[in-house]
């Protein structure tokens, strides 16, 4: 009896100093084929997922802000895609690829050192191909299969190729032993920093590796679209962010990462502008948005100024938020409706109105509303940039581009707002499917987060020192826009509901 | 109070431009009792957000349909015009530029006057606008507390009664050269071309109006030359205006689908050529491997 006692005792010690294998196991026990569409697998990969967060206190302020995030979006995810999947393809093989998929993503951003990383993002990247070529292998879907080799050929290759490089000027016994802040490759040569950087650049679908991501993005089941636009892409902006601390051609770095990232920012802006599908819609504006998240990690290269690091880490987490829900919402509308096109939709709000409030919380935080964390993100950026108007006409010329960039997302997310809320559109005659609507709440818990979120900062003080002031300044608004925001939700929800009991 | 709105975009837009408007009127507020530059921005970021909402909305709504080209740029304009009001000190340039800024947002947000409660909506939400640049400049001037509020509401109405008077002042010389136009030419032995009358169908119903009563009211005495010459250019202004917006789009599309088709080449070339240099690769190994095979 004491032995037993024992026993448990070391495997307890084992599984704290080896947390993210108890995640694994978790997870893994949750996608048991008996109890996956159970009560008890759900809360055995909740609970997987939210024991991530025991792992934040020793993380860098990027990987905890993306940790943090990424478990909020990974709890939604995993109790959104059995319905999905049951509802799509009849069965629940969906979700132990999604569930392996947002953990390695996450393991990625909490490794220590460079081989986890690299063996994570390894796996992320397998798991990703996939299920971008999930279509092929149930229904030999051959644009599926395409849009895979496509991401194989232009995100998969060019980033293991980067990351390999690293690996081979950091050592294979530093890789292993030291930790990732710790080792210092020498990346001063501009061939190798151009490399990395184009590397990087096609993870993070910006110029001129972009073309996978639209591909990818549209074709992918939607809870995998959610998590290569929420968090996927982030890896190589976090990428970015890690070789930023080792030396370096800041010369080179900086250039490639303002000019592709200013190309991008508006080229997407103008390519999600005129789709007509509303997952092709989503996949250009996520390029847009994490080019303009590229342009402040760029300016923190060439200024040192942290604030830099803290609007991009926002900006990040904000799209990772709204991006995740509105692709769960387009797998919503698209079991609903049987419909993509956006001149053909239209009447959701009529028929699934708390879904539309969800949405529109999600459009909002795009948007920049307080008190949503799109409303933190966009202000920071603004002030990380205006400190330096007076010292370059480079900063006027990057706030040009980023409210440019913001305006184009302000068109764009109204135009996916039509989906839900123009009024001559009507439904098919074939009539909806309604067992979409049980998908409704994942999406709405995601988009309240993305309101809480912005508290939830303030409160656990995950920020620098200069950002707690702001946020201290800033609290009074934010209340005030928090209870006038509710108010504004309910009102909007009753005219929603007013219009699908007319229907 | 307000107008009933016909559609559930239009509710939400109401609705977000009511919440922004309040939302910069307290952030304002707040700024000047505090004396806090951050909020002072943010203020000012509501109110980049409160202008471009406006402009989104009359241009889906069709009531300012012309200016939907200017949404975009609506928001740098605003950025780099407000970074500059909001310099410390005061010159000829704030002046400048705060009269400009004034008669930009009464371009921006029109204010309909079907109603009472309209005009007062349309009318609250360039006084908040006004207000939250004004009280950005008081508080870079250093003036807090109850003199900031002073100073701020007086800078504020100026620069409301700017905003209100200022795209009036320049509907009206138009409107009298039309009027004039009307009352002296005999339209009906113009020639207008009947490309010319079938565009005027696809005219905004105001414009149609107008340059209908020119057509229709008009006598058989025919004016001279220049004033032909005159009507002509006017009506050549019209048109070109209504479909400048049209043809900026159709642009703009042209562009994006060549870009498509580029980047869909280029994506070929790049798979193909990664390809060839794979299978290049290998049997460059494989030849390597043999040749190393024999010769050991």
């Amino acid at each position: 009896m004491l032995s037993g006692f024992k026993d448990l005792l070391w495997l307890a010690s084992v599984l704290k100093d080896n947390l993210l294998l108890l995640v694994f196991l978790l997870v893994v026990l949750g996608n048991v084929p008996a109890i996956r569409g159970r009560s008890l697998g759900y809360l055995l990969r909740v609970c997987g997922f939210m024991l991530l967060l025991a792992l934040l206190k020793n993380l860098n302020i990027f990987s905890a802000m993306l940790l943090s995030s990424g478990v909020i979006i990974s709890v939604s995810l995993t109790l959104y895609t059995p319905r999905y999947s049951r509802i799509k393809y009849s069965n629940l093989s969906l979700v132990p690829l999604v569930d392996f998929f947002a953990l390695s993503i996450l393991a990625v951003f909490i490794s220590s050192r460079l081989i986890e990383m690299i063996t994570f993002w390894l796996v992320a990247e397998l798991l990703g191909f996939f299920l971008i070529a999930y279509d092929y292998l149930v229904s030999a879907e051959r644009t599926a299969l395409l849009a895979a080799v496509k991401y194989l050929l232009f995100s998969m290759i060019p980033t293991d190729v980067a990351l390999f490089i690293i690996l081979a000027l950091t050592g294979f016994n530093e890789a292993i032993h030291l930790p990732l802040s710790e080792i210092r490759p020498d990346l001063t040569s501009p061939i190798i920093t151009l490399m990395l950087l184009l590397g990087f650049f096609s993870k993070a679908a910006v110029f001129p590796l972009h073309f996978w991501l639209p591909d990818a993005h549209s074709i992918a089941p939607s809870p995998a679209s959610a998590l290569l636009s929420g968090l996927m892409v982030k890896m190589g902006l976090y990428a970015i962010y890690v070789i930023e601390s080792y030396p370096l051609d800041t010369f080179i770095a900086s250039i490639m990462m303002l000019f592709s990232g200013c190309l991008t920012a508006i080229y997407g802006g103008l390519q999600a502008i005129i789709q007509q599908d509303i997952k092709r819609l989503l996949a250009y504006s996520t390029t847009s948005h994490t080019a303009a998240i590229m342009i402040l990690l760029s300016l923190y290269i060439i200024s040192g100024d942290v604030l830099f690091i803290d609007a991009a880490v926002l900006y990040a987490v904000t799209h990772a938020f709204f991006k995740s829900a509105l692709f769960m919402d387009s797998g919503f509308i698209e079991i609903l409706t049987r419909e993509r096109d956006i001149r053909r939709l239209g009447y959701v709000s009529r028929v699934a109105a708390t879904e539309s409030l969800a949405v529109m919380i999600s459009v909002l935080s795009m948007l920049g509303m307080p008190p949503t964390i799109g409303f933190l993100a966009k202000v920071i950026t603004f002030m990380s940039i205006s400190n330096y108007l007076r010292h370059s006409w480079l900063y006027v010329l990057l706030l040009l581009i980023i409210s440019i960039e913001i305006s184009l997302s302000i068109v764009y997310s109204v135009r996916y707002l039509r989906t839900h809320v123009e009024n001559t559109a009507r439904p098919p005659q074939e009539g909806l499917d309604l067992r979409a609507l049980r998908m409704t709440p994942c999406i709405t818990m995601l988009s309240a987060t993305s309101v809480g979120f912005t508290f939830i900062i303030g409160i656990f003080n995950q920020v620098t020192p200069y950002k707690s002031e702001i946020f201290l300044e800033l609290s009074p608004v934010l209340v005030t826009a928090l209870l006038a925001f509710a108010f504004l939700s309910l009102y909007i929800h009753e005219i929603f509901k007013k219009g699908s009991e007319g229907q | 109070m307000f107008k009933k709105p016909s559609s559930l975009l239009e509710i939400i837009s109401h609705h977000t431009q009511l919440y922004l408007v309040s939302m910069s009127l307290i952030t304002s507020f707040s700024a000047i009792i505090s004396s806090s530059h951050i909020l002072s921005e943010v203020a000012l970021k509501l109110m980049l957000m409160l202008i471009t909402v406006v402009a989104l909305r009359n241009a889906l709504l069709g009531v300012n349909h012309w200016r939907y080209l200017l949404i975009i740029l609506t928001m740098p304009l605003f950025t780099i015009f407000s970074h500059y009001v909001v310099s410390p000190g005061i010159g000829t340039t704030d002046v400048v530029t705060l009269i400009i800024m004034s008669t930009l947002l009464g371009l921006y947000l029109p204010i309909e006057k079907q109603s009472t409660s309209t005009l007062l909506y349309g009318t609250l939400t360039q006084f908040s606008a006004c207000f939250t640049i004004s009280s950005a400049k008081t508080l870079a001037l250093e003036l807090k507390g109850a003199y900031g509020i002073i100073l701020s509401i007086i800078i504020s109405l100026m620069m409301l009664v700017i905003g209100l008077t200022t795209p009036n002042v320049l509907e009206k010389p138009l409107k009298n050269v039309l009027i004039l136009l009307e009352s002296s030419i005999p339209i009906n032995k113009l020639s207008v071309p009947r490309s010319h009358l079938l565009k005027l169908d696809r005219l905004s119903d105001s414009k149609r109006s107008l340059a209908l009563r020119i057509l229709t009211r008009t006598t058989n005495k025919l004016a001279t030359q220049p004033v032909i010459a005159t009507y002509r250019a006017c009506l050549w202004i019209i048109f070109k205006s209504a479909y400048l917006e049209e043809n900026i789009i159709r642009v703009v599309m042209k562009v994006s689908r060549a870009m498509e088709i580029a980047e869909r080449r280029v994506e070929i070339s790049l798979t193909y050529s990664l390809l060839l240099i794979g299978l290049l690769t290998t049997l460059a190994l494989i030849v390597y491997a043999i040749l190393t095979a024999i010769t050991r």
